[in-house]
């Protein structure tokens, strides 16, 4: 009896770590394979050596992708949630909405919450405009799982460099992930973006300067890091490229998007970047294309550089596939006065 | 009966018997009555232990490297390789050879941790990681329970502890489940295994998960939640140290020795007078809605009814009973409760802090037992630095608590001496 008391408690040891392995094999072999694009930032485990900490675009949650349920009722600190999962241009997949139920179709992410203010007690708050203004501010913080990727001891810090510093290039990280139908994801491998790009301030706004000089002037580089040549779709004044808000503001999207007033008629024409060369673009946020209405109401355009401190930009480019360049090039997030994240 | 002490009663009893002290016959009698002890050595086992938990920390490290040139089969075959492995072995080694199957047996657990964080690594996941401490605990109290082990046991009470710790003070989560895992996973075993050394640690255990758990939540509640809990566990050894065979005197006796240090620890912190603010401003009602406080209290006065009907309580534990019920109106009746309390209650418990620490000292040098004389000369020099710096500013006052300080030292130590004297037969 004892013998066999001792079968059954090491072969418990033994077979309760084997199934966590063989759960995420399973996923590995029958999951569907996505990518998503992600910036890498430090490392360090105490019993697994060095990992790299992944940041996904999904990983913060605004209100226009938050389920009606999840508004309406509130949620809770670790509660599930599902995000939908969509391919968008160059292979990478985006979250289109996060719910308390997986969706009906298509692939979905499990994830659990982890920072939920102001959605905890959102159903004892008065439901006015303040108080979606202020969830609109606040995104909701959910992690998926696949937020660390663990690498041999000292390529944590080669990966650092690889990856950039905060005034230099950057490269952002794909990550190919197999996902389950319940939605549980394994990282199978990653890879690199083939452009970096680096975000700078040019000229930033006196303290008190008027209003047609109030924003700042934002240079944005896109650096060719692959071996081969990379051509890339262009249009002329700037209209290859688009501000987009890191929070909602829907009525911005479409004065500041692709089809923004005088983009209609850009000529279209082609850059090639050959292996290292890089090509840098300045954004007048004076210019009258980049004002906006805040609050929707006023009468008269608002510039960047008059926004609340919390309305911060990252300048986009392309929204449809280009050959040759796998992910999304965009910049760092910064307010139209200049100050970047 | 060790080697060491059979040594010296193999070289007096011939002299006994030599200076007519003893019958031969006796002699033999005592021989047989006093066999060595040939049974599981504490001491080797646990350096033997320590010695397979170090290799299987190294081989942890190892792997943390994440070698980039092993495939991923190749890592999981070895890890699991030498997992299953060192356990066969445990197993083969059998009752015969004891330590070297204990030994064996502990390295499998350790490598069980190894594989979960290898696991962890070559697939990426990014889930709860106290959980991996969990399983792993979980893993050395299922084996703890197969084999009996005591090393098993002493490794499933630290993964429980670390498992604690890391979700509260890393995810601020109060999860109560590693209270019951101690005293209905590990407490039982200490009964098994007839273990006073465990007896201590699982104790120690159980009384800083009731910390860790109430930390988040009902951090003020915490001092005077601990506070029961320990005497209550101090009024069960009062009760049973005369009652039960030899073994469970030892055992309770060590339960005792975690819980008298909780209980000195939070009176002595109470003693400052911020806690107690904290708990005359909590009102009635979190405290009666908190289930660990309403256990500690039943439990506590519960185990004090019993000790006052089966027993005779001694002057310490009347001290022990009185600094509960000094902490309780505020907590249970606070509307029967003014302000002035505040004061009545933070002197109350510093004349019960050096009332325990002078019967500590006193009782100790009576029963000649050196550690208690010297706990209670620690409490009463740690109050009385404790109020010198708060109380006293004149040099003359301040002086005149180092003298009443050094003088009752003194005297103790005198007094330990005059009753250590008479026994002093020691081989």
């Amino acid at each position: 009896m004892k013998r066999l008391l001792l079968i059954a408690a090491i072969a418990f040891q033994i077979l309760s770590v084997a199934a966590i392995a063989l759960s995420r094999e399973w996923i590995l072999i029958n999951g569907q394979t996505l990518t998503f694009q992600t910036a890498p930032i430090d490392p360090r485990d105490l019993f697994r050596g060095d990992y790299v900490h992944l940041n996904y675009l999904f990983s913060s949650v605004s209100l226009p992708m938050l389920d009606e349920r999840i508004v309406a009722k509130g949620l809770k600190e670790g509660a599930k949630v599902y995000l939908g999962l969509e391919t968008g241009p160059n292979g990478i997949s985006r979250g289109t909405r996060l719910s308390l139920t997986p969706p009906s179709q298509g692939p979905y992410l499990a994830g659990r919450t982890t920072r939920i203010w102001p959605y905890r007690n959102y159903q004892h708050q008065p439901h006015d405009d303040n108080t979606r203004e202020r969830l609109a501010r606040t995104p909701v913080e959910v992690k998926y799982g696949i937020e660390q990727y663990y690498v041999e001891q000292g390529q944590g810090k080669e990966m650092e460099k690889i990856r950039g510093s905060r005034t230099g290039f950057q490269l952002p990280m794909l990550i190919h992930a197999a996902v389950s139908d319940g939605g549980t994801a394994v990282i199978q491998s990653f890879s690199w973006a083939k452009i970096a790009t680096k975000t700078e301030v040019l000229r930033s706004p006196e303290r008190n300067a008027k209003p047609e000089a109030a924003s700042a002037i934002m240079r944005f580089t896109l650096k060719n890091v692959s071996d081969t040549p990379i051509s890339l779709p262009w249009r002329s004044n700037d209209c290859a490229f688009a501000l987009q808000p890191t929070k909602p503001m829907p009525e911005t999207l479409e004065r500041l998007g692709f089809d923004r007033p005088g983009c209609a008629n850009a000529r279209k024409e082609t850059r090639t970047l050959a292996p290292d060369q890089a090509i840098s673009i300045d954004f007048d946020l004076n210019q009258p294309q980049w004002v906006v209405r805040f609050p929707k109401e006023a009468d008269k355009p608002t510039p960047l550089g008059k926004l609340p401190w919390e309305y911060r930009f990252r300048i986009v480019y392309w929204d449809k596939a280009v050959e040759g360049v796998s992910g999304s090039i965009i910049s760092r997030a910064f307010h139209g006065r200049g100050n970047v994240d | 009966m060790n080697h060491k002490h059979h040594r010296w009663l193999a070289k007096q009893i011939p002299l006994w018997v030599k200076d007519g002290l003893i019958e031969p016959k006796q002699a033999t009698n005592i021989q047989t009555r006093y066999p060595i002890d040939d049974g599981l050595s504490l001491g080797k086992l646990l350096i033997s232990a320590a010695g397979a938990i170090m290799i299987g920390l190294g081989i942890i490290l190892l792997f943390a490297y994440n070698w980039a040139e092993m495939s991923k089969s190749l890592k999981l075959g070895v890890v699991f390789g030498f997992f299953a492995t060192a356990h066969i072995a445990g197993f083969l080694a059998g009752d015969k050879r004891q330590i070297l199957s204990e030994s064996f047996f502990s390295l499998g657990t350790m490598l069980m941790g190894a594989a979960i964080f290898l696991v962890g690594q070559i697939y990426h996941l990014d889930s709860h990681y106290p959980d991996a401490f969990l399983l792993w605990s979980l893993g050395a109290l299922t084996l703890a329970w197969a084999r009996p082990s005591l090393t098993q046991a002493f490794m499933a009470l630290i993964l429980i502890l670390s498992w604690h710790m890391l979700e509260v003070f890393d995810f601020d989560a109060a999860t109560p489940w590693a209270l019951p895992l101690v005293l209905f996973g590990v407490f039982p075993l200490v009964w098994r295994l007839h273990s006073p050394v465990l007896a201590r640690f699982s104790a120690a255990t159980l009384l800083i998960s009731l910390g860790l758990v109430m930390l988040p939540q009902y951090h003020k509640l915490a001092p005077i939640t601990l506070l029961m809990t320990s005497a209550a566990l101090l009024f069960v050894k009062m009760r049973v140290q005369n009652s039960l065979n030899p073994a469970f005197q030892s055992i309770a006796q060590q339960i005792a020795k975690p819980a008298g240090l909780v209980f000195i620890l939070m009176l002595f912190l109470l003693s400052f007078g911020r806690l107690v603010d904290d708990l005359i401003r909590l009102g009635a009602t979190q405290p009666l809605g908190n289930p660990y406080f309403l256990t500690a209290l039943l439990f506590s006065q519960t185990a004090f009814l019993w000790l006052l009907i089966k027993g005779k309580p001694n002057l310490g534990i009347v001290l022990v009973e009185a600094v509960i019920l000094t902490a309780l109106p505020p907590v249970v009746t606070p509307s029967l409760v003014g302000e002035g309390y505040y004061g009545l209650m933070v002197i109350n418990f510093n004349l019960l802090l050096l009332g325990i620490s002078v019967f500590l000292m006193v009782d100790g040098a009576r029963q000649v037992d050196r550690w208690r004389m010297v706990s209670g000369a620690l409490v009463f020099a740690a109050l009385a630095m404790a109020r010198y710096v708060d109380l006293f500013e004149s040099l003359i006052s301040r002086a005149l608590v180092f003298l009443i300080v050094g003088v009752s030292l003194f005297a103790m130590a005198n007094l330990y001496q005059r009753h250590k004297k008479p026994e002093e037969v020691e081989p």
